[in-house]
Parts: structure tokens; C-alpha cells; sequence
């Protein structure tokens, strides 16, 4: 019910539990379960790492790292390796749990005190800003769009959004949007559209992304308040949702090359 | 020489005295010989000089040690008659305002025209703390002073704490005692006390402490604390001439002059400062606002007000836990009392790193000056901010609040990160949280008072009743005289069917135009507890009941001889409360208001955790109970189609379902129907599931917490959303704004409305800076609801609860509404607060007449408040 969030301060480690679960003197009385889960955070950090290390580009030696595949390497690692379902981690919100990774991967701290600072690679943003643990969770957003594409393959998830951490977002943004039933809709439809429509989908405009259509599209059908929100897209049957989801694109597409 | 013992044990009376201070005693040491000295200033003089002298001698061992004297110029001396402890006594302990040796020398008298705070032994004990006679088991403590009148005469008196309080009676005259003070030795009492001093010249007073100790010493050296505490203390006297303060090292033979702290020093003079402030821009980028003769409060004023900041100041404080220069100094007369924290008290306007180079003071005008004094502490460090004398205080405050945020503003402060909403009064947050439960009636069902809790998870019994009648118009609730109301059925239930003690009675009443009730029959011990069963619902058909003009002759007849709205109402009494009633609405001989033309339909869901006494966060395990409710305020019956979802679960609760709502008669207040009930015992994904007992439905989240939402839908037959209405979910997190099972919290907020309620509808702000609000006094000690800017927040939340219900109602969203609306509370102002509820949703379209009727719903809801806390 605690994670262990490492710090440093002038060159010394340090660490503290936190935990969002009442405590009667302080977070410590879970120490050892949080312990416990900070060694199983350095198994989902090396295989996020592995995994980051195969899939990264290299251009003349250097690696080129992409914030799409750095969020899924994390989404997945933690998925495979069921770190939510750890005992730490049962009643607490995600972002103590972002706030201990990202703790680690920036100090690069192993549970026994080791330092590797390969796990740095993992972080998109390379902000001071991890140094105060944000509270926000906004802060986290790539870990958050990691863990919520964590079912698909990097394929999928790259072909869904065109490889652009950016488009993940604007449909991130919608929370209406989030099932994975929409997205493997949505990617039925990304799949038969020809590559022109494709290649526009991909393209960066100087005023906003193609890309966002598609939320932009869905969202009015289902949007996530108000008149009209008491379905959500998982609420519907698969060939339902699918035909939804084309009519509603296919308008869209076909209202913007007319 | 005679010493004369007083009562009192001396040595702990000053520790404790200068315990009181609490910026320390070396304060106490730069403040009060001062404050003694220009208390006594002689006529004539513009200036009076003090001057702290540290020697250095030899004890009668050979040892080294210290003296100080602080002597004073300028002044009076200690003039007066000598006043033994026995006329003191016989003269009721009073003394004359120039008798200052007998004060000086006396304990616990007060003077006339004076107030009593000179007369605590505040000026000697800061003397006393710093004498440290040696050696000894007991502290013990010594002091001498002399002083040279105007006639000529010389005194020299002694106190000595041995801890008891022994003074030198008679002291020494004269000659005597220039010699004395002249000699290697001076003996007091058992104590030879190194001495080896010239005789004052000048007219003036002069207190020698002996046996300083070695680290005490190094203080009081230029340079180091003694100094920078008088400057803190007075220089704003100095500045203007007042005063002059020297700080002497015989022994090392250095001297400095205390000065006006430099920050001070580059201010313009300026002679005739403005209310609205005027700015100045000086060296290194500093900045500085003066206002002069500003009103605040009940007709007091600030002389003069000044406010400065430079990036190239650094903090300068000795004591961190209360301000000295960081913050806006207070000065009564020329005194530093106590200072104002950028960090502590203005720390909402000034961010972080423009704190340490923010400088500021204000004096007074002589009538506040006086009646701060009266507030101010005997240590004068401080002032009382409670009560009456205290008034003046708040008023200060407020208005150095006012003034700091300004100088904010213009500095370009108010954008920064740091700034954050002003406090609320932990008061103020409960009255709305008072207010509010007075209100809220948390899922349409709440408790009447005399319900009982069951004992399994908090269980508890829950009333249902129900009127059912006919009219003679079935779309009108207009009834003439003569005319019968037909089929009159009460519906009593409630669960859990085991749990009622005894036994229920259930009455049926008429009410009158003018809302006097009168029984009109009676079924005692109706309602009875049932083995086995999870609710009970017992049906009473009370039959037909004809309205009359005239006098009723017969049963099932009733007499009403005024025309206009009346009531047939249905009671449950239990454990003699009204635990439940319903009540049907009779226009009799006249016509009723016609149906709302917006939005007719409306939706309200009900999510409640059954398991934990109806707060909002659901653990694992806990049960939810859903209730779906929707109202039809036309006349007709409609049909449509139903849409329920929860977005924690994959299946939608209802697809396009049929239904038919059933229409209202005109008049009558619409009748909530249950379109859809549930419950649904909520498991964490990864904990264990324990085996379900109780046939609740379980439902798997799809993460361990989050926040979910249950929405509803209408549809009519062009697949439009008539009506809408959603409902937050938190499993396993607290909600976030709006905690303790609030719908909103309360905050200030720099805001020109009274007040503002968020889109979100869970933050209720107000400026503590409106008008209405600021001349209102805070409440010290609550004697009753409604009590100065107490009872601005009970209005507030009365508006504010009132946006809060309505506002969804612009989707057909009834949630809130009936959270606050609630039929079973039927009797005198509950109902006219029903009533004026229901004509708020009437009278939409007519903004006039909706805000009157606002007006009076606030003000029933002030009543119910008043009545019900007070």
C-alpha cells in the first residue's frame, strides 16, 4: 500500500514512503512493502530499458529516442511484469507510483543503492523539473499514455498514431476516448484507408496535426459529459462500435478532401 | 545602611517577566531603558541621549568582570519623593506622575493618567536578567542606579535579589553617594560590588548593572546584538531626532552610534504623503510607495505608511521565528511594537525570493496611537488582537493587508506562482459545512431524527411513502367545492424489514390555504417490523374524501370555506417523529399555475455508498446503491427512450430502454419515479474477491482507484436528448476538492462579486474584500448562527447551494436539486423552502420574478438555518 521515492540531495541518497492510504504515524509502517516493490521497479526498469535499447533507431552511432516508443516501453513493462497488482501498489493512486519511477529512472537508483544512469534514456523530458517529484499528474503524461496503450503491440500502437507521441495525446485528452475497444476500431479503420489519407493523417499542420480529426470526429459522438455521454464507445458491441466508428470517420475524412 | 526585604521572590518574578518577551531579553535590554528615558524627557530638551557602556572591572578575587551602565540624557532624572512600601500602601498604590525614584523602586503600583502597563517591573527586570551575582547555589541579582536632579541633588539607590527583593532604604544622598560610586568597592550587603565610577554631571539617570556575564558582554559590544536590536527598536526616532543612542566599549575602546537602517535612509523626506500613495524610485532598482493620512476602521489613521523592496537586500533578521525588518514594521509612537512577516502574513502577496528585500513601517496619528497602546502587550512586542480593545488591531491588519496587496499589484507580483487565495477561518468553513448539512439530504432519502441505524456495515432504515388520489380532473389539481377526491391510497415502506423497534402509526392531514393542519384520520400501529423479509410495503386505502364549503357533517368529508392552494398530506410517525411524508397539492375552487414550458423532463441519479454511512468514497467491497429518478412536469404522459451507463463497467445498465413517464396534474409538484435501482458491491481488480453472501451484483473496477461516472439519458422518438443527468463515482480516493461530503468547498479569492460558484460547481469563492464582508466583524466567541461575517457566509452558501442544485437543471439534470428538495420535509418553513424550489424551476424564464424568487428562498433558507443551529 506504499512505494519507496528515491531523492538526492548534494550527492546523498535518501528515501521516503509514500502512500495515499490513511496511516496512523506516518508512511513508514509500510517500508517493507515498499521495499519489496522498489526491487520489483528495477526489473520493469531493465526490461523497459532492454526493450528501449532494441526498438530505439541509431543514426551515425547515436540513438534517436521517439517519446511514443519510450511511453509504451514503460506501459508494457509494467503490464508484463503485473507491477499494479503488486501489494505495494493495491488502493494507492498511479501517480505514487510515476513518482517513484521516475524518481529512480532520473537519480538512477537500484533498490540495494547501486547507480545506472542508462535508465535516464527512459525519461522524454530531460527537465529539472523531476528533482521536485512533481505532484501534478500532468507531469506523468507519458507514463499515463504508456500504461493506457499497454494492451497493443508497439505496432499497433505506432500505425494507430501515425508514430507521433502527439497524436496519442489529443486522443489521451478525451476521456471518453480511452477504451481499447475504440482503439482497435479505430486502427481497423487507420488499416483500410489508402495511403494518401494515411500519409495526411501523419502530417504535421503549422495550426495543429491532421491526425486530430479523428478525435476531434469521435469526440462528438461520444463525448465525455453532457447530453448524449451515458454511451460510451465500450458500451457497444464490436461490429456496432466499428461501423460507429467508420461512419463517423469516413465523414470526417471525406468533409475535409471534398 | 538599612536594606529593607519587600515580599516578593524577585529573582523568579524578573525570569519570568522577561520569559514574557519573546524575542528574548536582549530586546527587553534595547527596548525598555530607552522607552523609560524619552518617557521622561525634560522640558526643553528636543533631544535625549542613552548611552550603554560596558567596563570592565575586578571582583574582589582579583577576577575580571563586567559592568554596564545605561545613562540617560535629556531626561528628568528619577525625581520625586522617596515613597516608603508603607505609604505606598496607606496611598492605595498610587503614585504621582513625576514620582519616578519611588517607581523606579516600587513593585506593583499604578500611576495617575496612566495606564497600568508601567507598573509591572518590566524596566528593572530587563536590568536585573543581565546581572549574574557570583557564585552561589541560588541566582541572585544586583543592580544600583543614580541619578542628578535639576535641584542639584545626587541620589544613589540599590535593589538586590538574593532571590528575595531587597532595595537600599534609605538610598544615599549626595556626597555619600558620589563616593561611594567613586570607591573600588561598594558594599551591598554581604556583597562587594566593583564600582570605580565618575558621578553623573549632567541631569540624568544612570542604571549600573554589575556581575554582567562574559557572553552577555560580547553582545552588548558594538557591532554585535545589543546594537542591532536598538536599531530595530528606534531608529525611526533617531531619524527624525528624537533620539540619540551610543554604544560604548571602555574596554576596548570603541564606540558606535546607533543609526537609520540604510534601506531608510535613501527615502526622500516627504511631508505631505497622500492616501493614495505616491512612489518613489530610488538607487539600485529599489522601490518604495508612502501614503500618508489613510482612514481605516472606525475612524482611525495611518501617519504615514511606507513600503519599500530592493532586489539588493538581504534578509536581516536575528530572531527567524517573528519578524523584525522582513515585513511591514507597526510603530506606536516612535516604538517598534512588532512587525508585520512578508513571509507569515503577507506571504499570499509577496512570492519568495522577493521577500527578503521587502522593508516596510507605519506610525499613527495620536488618537489610534492611544488606543493601540491600550492593545498592546505589557512587553510592548505585541499586540491583542481579541475583543473589543483588539478591534483595532483587526482593523490594522486588514488594512495592511489591503495596502501590501496593492503595492504587489503595481511591483507585478500578482502574477507570480506563489501568490495563493487568502485563508478562510476555520469558523467560516463550519458554517458552510453546517449549512449545508442543514440542507443537503444526501440521496432524496435521509433520515428523519428519529430513525435508528441497524448494525450490520452501518445499515440503516430507510422510509418510503407514497400518496396516491384522484382527482376529478386527472390534468388538473383543481378541485371545486362539492367535489370528491377519490382513491385515496398511502404507501408506507421501508427496509430493512427487520430492523423497526415497535411499531409506526400513519396519519392523514388537510392543510389550509393559510398551512394549518387538521387530522383527518388515523391508522395507530400501521406499520410493523417482519420477520425474514428485506423491506416491508404496507398499502392503507383511505377511500373517498369530499371537499366542502361548508361544515362537514360527515366522515370522509372536509371543510374548506377559503379558496386557494391546500394540501392533503400523508404522515409516518415513529418513535413520535415525523420520520416520512408525502403530501398531494389541491387548488380548491381556483385555477392552478400551468406546467413549466423549459425543460418539463428531468433526470436525477442517486449514487450512494450503502456500505459507509453515505460517503463518497467506495472501498473495496462496499456496496453502491444506484438510483436512477426522473420527473414529469407536464400534464401528459410521455414517452421515451432510457440510456444508463456506468463507465467502470463494460455493458451499458440500459439501452434504449422504453419507458413512459406519467404526467403531472396541473399544480401539482411532480412525483419523483424510479426508473431504475441497483446496487453493486465494488471489488479493487487486485484484491481478493471474497465470496458474495448477500446476492448483491459485484462489479470488478478496472483499476485499483480512480474517479467514474454514471450518466443517464433521454431520448424522445428523433433520438434528441430531452434530459440528462451524471454522477461521480470515487473508488478507493477521496474526492478532490470537495471533501468531508461536501458538494463544494469554500475559499477566498481576490474577486469583485460577493460571490462565485466554479464550473465545476465544487468551489465557492468570495472576496474578503467586499464591502458588506469587511464591515462585518470576525466573530471571536459564536453565541449564535447568524453572527457577524459568519452569517455573510450562511448567505453565500445559501446562494451558492442554490446555484449548485439549479444549475444542472439546464440539462434536465435533477441530481443535485433533489439533494436539496426534499417532500418529506413538509411542515412550515420546509415547506415554503420546497415550494420556493419548485418555482425556481417554474419561473426560469422570467428573470425578474426568478430572482425574487431567489431572494425569498435565501431568505427561508436563512431562517431554516438560524432556527435549526442556533
Amino acid at each position: 500500500m506504499a512505494v519507496l521515492v528515491w531523492s538526492e540531495r548534494d550527492g546523498i541518497l535518501g528515501n521516503s514512503i509514500h502512500s495515499g492510504r490513511r496511516v496512523a504515524l506516518s508512511a513508514e509502517e509500510y517500508r517493507s512493502e515498499a521495499e519489496a516493490l522498489d526491487l520489483q521497479l528495477d526489473e520493469a526498469l531493465d526490461m523497459a530499458w532492454h526493450a528501449l535499447t532494441l526498438i530505439t533507431r541509431r543514426e551515425n552511432g547515436k540513438a534517436r529516442f521517439d517519446t511514443l516508443e519510450q511511453a509504451w516501453v514503460w506501459g508494457r513493462a509494467i503490464h508484463v511484469l503485473g507491477v499494479m497488482r503488486r501489494r505495494g501498489m493495491i488502493g494507492e493512486r498511479k501517480i505514487l507510483l510515476w513518482q517513484a519511477l521516475t524518481a529512480k529512472a532520473w537519480y538512477g537508483i537500484r533498490s540495494d543503492s547501486t547507480r545506472d544512469q542508462r535508465w535516464r534514456e527512459l525519461i522524454p523530458s530531460k527537465s529539472r523539473k523531476w528533482l521536485t517529484q512533481p505532484t501534478d499528474i500532468d507531469a506523468y503524461r507519458f507514463l499515463e499514455i504508456g500504461y493506457w496503450v499497454r494492451e497493443d503491440s508497439l505496432q499497433q500502437v505506432g500505425e494507430l498514431f501515425c508514430w507521433k507521441f502527439s497524436n496519442a495525446n489529443d486522443l489521451f485528452d478525451r476521456t471518453s476516448l480511452h477504451s481499447v475497444e475504440l482503439r482497435r476500431a479505430i486502427l481497423h479503420w487507420i488499416q483500410h484507408q489508402d495511403g494518401k489519407v494515411r500519409r495526411f493523417l501523419g502530417t504535421p499542420i503549422h495550426d495543429g496535426k491532421r491526425h486530430a480529426l479523428i478525435a476531434k470526429a469521435l469526440y462528438k459522438h461520444f463525448p465525455a459529459k453532457g447530453p448524449g455521454s451515458a454511451l460510451l464507445p465500450q458500451h457497444y458491441p464490436e461490429d456496432e462500435l466499428r461501423s460507429i466508428v467508420w461512419e463517423v470517420l469516413d465523414s470526417a475524412r471525406d468533409a475535409y478532401f471534398s | 545602611m538599612k536594606f529593607t526585604n519587600t515580599s516578593s521572590h524577585m529573582v523568579q518574578e524578573v525570569t519570568n517577566i522577561i520569559d514574557g518577551y519573546k524575542m528574548g531579553s536582549m530586546r527587553a535590554l534595547a527596548q525598555e531603558p530607552v522607552q523609560n528615558a524619552l518617557d521622561a524627557v525634560r522640558e526643553g530638551c528636543s533631544t535625549v541621549e542613552v548611552e550603554y557602556r560596558l567596563l570592565r572591572r575586578r571582583d574582589d578575587d582579583g577576577k575580571p568582570c563586567f559592568l554596564l551602565t545605561v545613562s540617560d540624557k535629556g531626561t528628568t532624572g528619577l525625581r520625586g519623593d522617596m515613597v516608603s512600601n508603607k505609604e505606598l500602601e496607606a496611598r492605595n498604590y498610587q503614585l504621582k506622575p513625576e514620582e519616578n525614584w519611588a517607581a523606579f523602586e516600587a513593585q506593583g503600583y499604578t500611576k495617575e493618567n496612566e495606564d497600568a502597563l508601567g507598573s509591572r517591573g518590566q524596566g528593572k527586570a530587563a536590568f536585573l536578567y543581565h546581572s549574574h551575582v557570583p557564585p552561589g547555589e541560588t541566582r541572585r541579582m544586583a543592580m544600583l542606579y543614580d541619578t542628578l536632579l535639576e535641584c542639584g541633588e545626587y541620589r544613589l539607590g540599590m535593589r538586590y535579589a538574593r532571590p528575595v527583593d531587597q532595595i537600599l532604604s534609605p538610598p544615599l544622598l549626595n556626597a555619600e553617594a558620589q563616593a561611594a560610586l567613586q570607591r573600588d568597592f561598594f558594599l551591598l550587603g554581604d556583597l562587594n560590588v566593583p564600582l570605580r565610577l565618575k558621578p553623573l554631571c549632567e541631569v540624568g539617570t544612570r542604571v549600573i548593572i554589575p556581575f554582567v556575564a562574559e557572553e552577555d558582554a560580547l553582545e552588548f559590544r558594538p557591532g554585535s546584538e545589543l546594537e542591532r536590536w536598538l536599531q530595530r527598536s528606534w531608529w525611526r526616532a533617531i531619524q527624525i531626532g528624537k533620539l540619540r543612542i551610543r554604544v560604548v566599549d571602555e574596554d576596548q575602546q570603541s564606540e558606535t552610534e546607533i543609526g537609520v537602517p540604510k534601506w531608510w535612509r535613501d527615502l526622500p523626506r516627504e511631508n505631505s504623503p497622500t492616501p493614495e500613495g505616491r512612489w518613489h524610485d530610488l538607487p539600485d532598482g529599489c522601490r518604495a510607495c508612502v501614503w500618508g493620512d489613510l482612514a481605516f476602521g472606525n475612524d482611525y489613521k495611518f501617519r504615514r505608511l511606507v513600503m519599500l523592496h530592493s532586489d539588493s537586500l538581504t534578509e536581516d533578521e536575528i530572531v527567524r521565528d517573528h519578524p523584525e525588518y522582513s515585513g511591514i514594521q507597526v510603530m506606536r509612537g516612535l516604538q517598534w511594537i512588532e512587525t508585520r512577516g512578508a513571509r507569515q502574513d503577507f506571504g499570499d502577496y509577496i512570492p519568495p525570493d522577493k521577500r527578503p528585500g521587502f522593508r516596510g513601517y507605519v506610525e499613527f496619528d495620536k488618537r489610534t496611537n492611544s488606543k493601540l497602546r491600550a492593545a498592546e502587550n505589557s512587553q510592548h512586542d505585541g499586540f491583542d488582537a481579541r475583543g473589543s480593545k483588539g478591534e483595532i488591531v483587526r482593523e490594522l491588519r486588514a488594512q495592511l493587508d489591503a495596502c501590501t496587496r496593492k503595492f504587489s499589484a503595481e511591483m507585478g507580483w500578482e502574477t507570480a506562482p506563489s501568490i495563493t487565495t487568502q485563508q478562510v477561518s476555520q469558523r467560516e468553513k463550519a458554517t458552510l459545512t453546517r449549512f449545508v448539512e442543514t440542507f443537503l439530504n444526501q440521496n432524496g432519502r435521509k433520515l428523519g431524527q428519529a430513525s435508528t441505524k441497524g448494525g450490520q456495515e452501518g445499515t440503516r432504515l430507510l422510509w418510503d411513502c407514497n400518496l396516491d388520489l384522484d382527482y376529478p380532473d386527472p390534468k388538473s389539481t383543481r378541485v371545486d367545492w362539492g367535489q370528491s377526491i377519490r382513491h385515496v391510497n398511502v404507501e408506507v415502506g421501508f427496509e430493512p424489514g427487520e430492523d423497526l423497534v415497535g411499531s409506526a402509526d400513519v396519519i392523514l392531514e388537510w392543510v389550509d390555504e393559510s398551512g394549518k393542519a387538521q387530522e383527518l384520520c388515523r391508522r395507530e400501529d400501521a406499520v410493523s417490523k417482519q420477520w425474514g423479509k428485506d423491506r416491508v410495503q404496507n398499502r392503507f386505502e383511505l377511500g373517498d374524501w369530499q371537499i366542502l364549503r361548508g361544515k362537514a357533517r360527515q366522515e370522509q368529508q372536509i371543510e374548506c370555506s377559503v379558496p386557494g392552494e391546500c394540501k392533503l398530506r400523508a404522515v409516518v410517525l415513529y418513535r413520535a417523529g415525523r420520520v416520512k411524508s408525502a403530501s398531494r397539492t389541491v387548488y380548491v375552487q381556483s385555477e392552478p399555475p400551468p406546467p413549466p414550458e423549459k425543460n418539463p423532463v428531468t433526470l436525477s441519479i442517486s449514487a450512494v455508498n450503502i456500505s459507509a454511512d453515505d460517503k463518497k468514497r467506495i472501498d473495496h467491497g462496499e456496496v453502491l446503491q444506484l438510483q436512477i429518478n426522473t420527473k414529469n412536469r407536464s400534464v401528459e404522459d410521455v414517452n421515451y427512450c432510457f440510456t444508463a451507463s456506468f463507465n467502470a463497467e463494460d455493458h451499458a445498465i440500459a439501452r434504449r430502454q422504453p419507458i413512459t413517464l406519467e404526467g403531472t396534474p396541473a399544480g401539482e409538484l411532480p412525483i419523483r419515479q424510479v426508473i431504475l435501482s441497483e446496487k453493486r458491491r465494488l471489488f479493487d481488480p487486485e484484491q481478493n474477491v471474497p465470496l458474495p453472501l448477500d446476492g448483491v451484483p459485484t462489479l470488478n473496477m478496472p483499476e485499483s482507484s480512480g474517479k467514474y461516472t454514471i450518466s443517464a439519458d433521454l431520448h424522445d422518438e428523433n433520438d434528441d436528448v430531452v434530459a440528462h443527468a451524471s454522477c461521480p463515482v470515487y473508488f478507493q480516493r477521496d474526492p478532490g476538492n470537495a471533501r468531508n461530503n461536501l458538494p463544494f468547498e469554500i475559499e477566498q479569492q481576490d474577486q469583485k462579486a460577493m460571490w462565485l460558484m466554479n464550473e465545476d460547481l465544487d468551489l465557492l469563492t468570495y472576496s474578503g474584500d467586499y464591502p458588506l464582508y469587511k464591515q462585518m466583524k470576525e466573530v471571536q466567541s459564536q453565541r449564535s448562527a447568524l453572527q457577524g461575517r459568519l452569517a455573510f457566509i450562511a448567505e453565500i452558501s445559501a446562494n451558492g447551494l442554490l446555484e449548485w442544485a439549479l444549475k444542472p437543471k439546464e440539462t434536465g439534470d435533477d441530481s443535485h436539486y433533489d439533494q436539496l428538495y426534499d417532500e418529506s420535509r413538509s411542515h412550515d418553513l420546509w415547506d415554503a423552502l420546497n415550494r420556493g424550489l419548485e418555482n425556481l424551476s417554474r419561473t426560469a424564464e422570467s428573470p425578474i420574478q426568478f430572482a425574487q424568487t431567489w431572494r425569498e428562498t435565501v431568505a427561508v433558507m436563512l431562517d431554516i438555518f438560524a432556527r435549526e443551529n442556533n
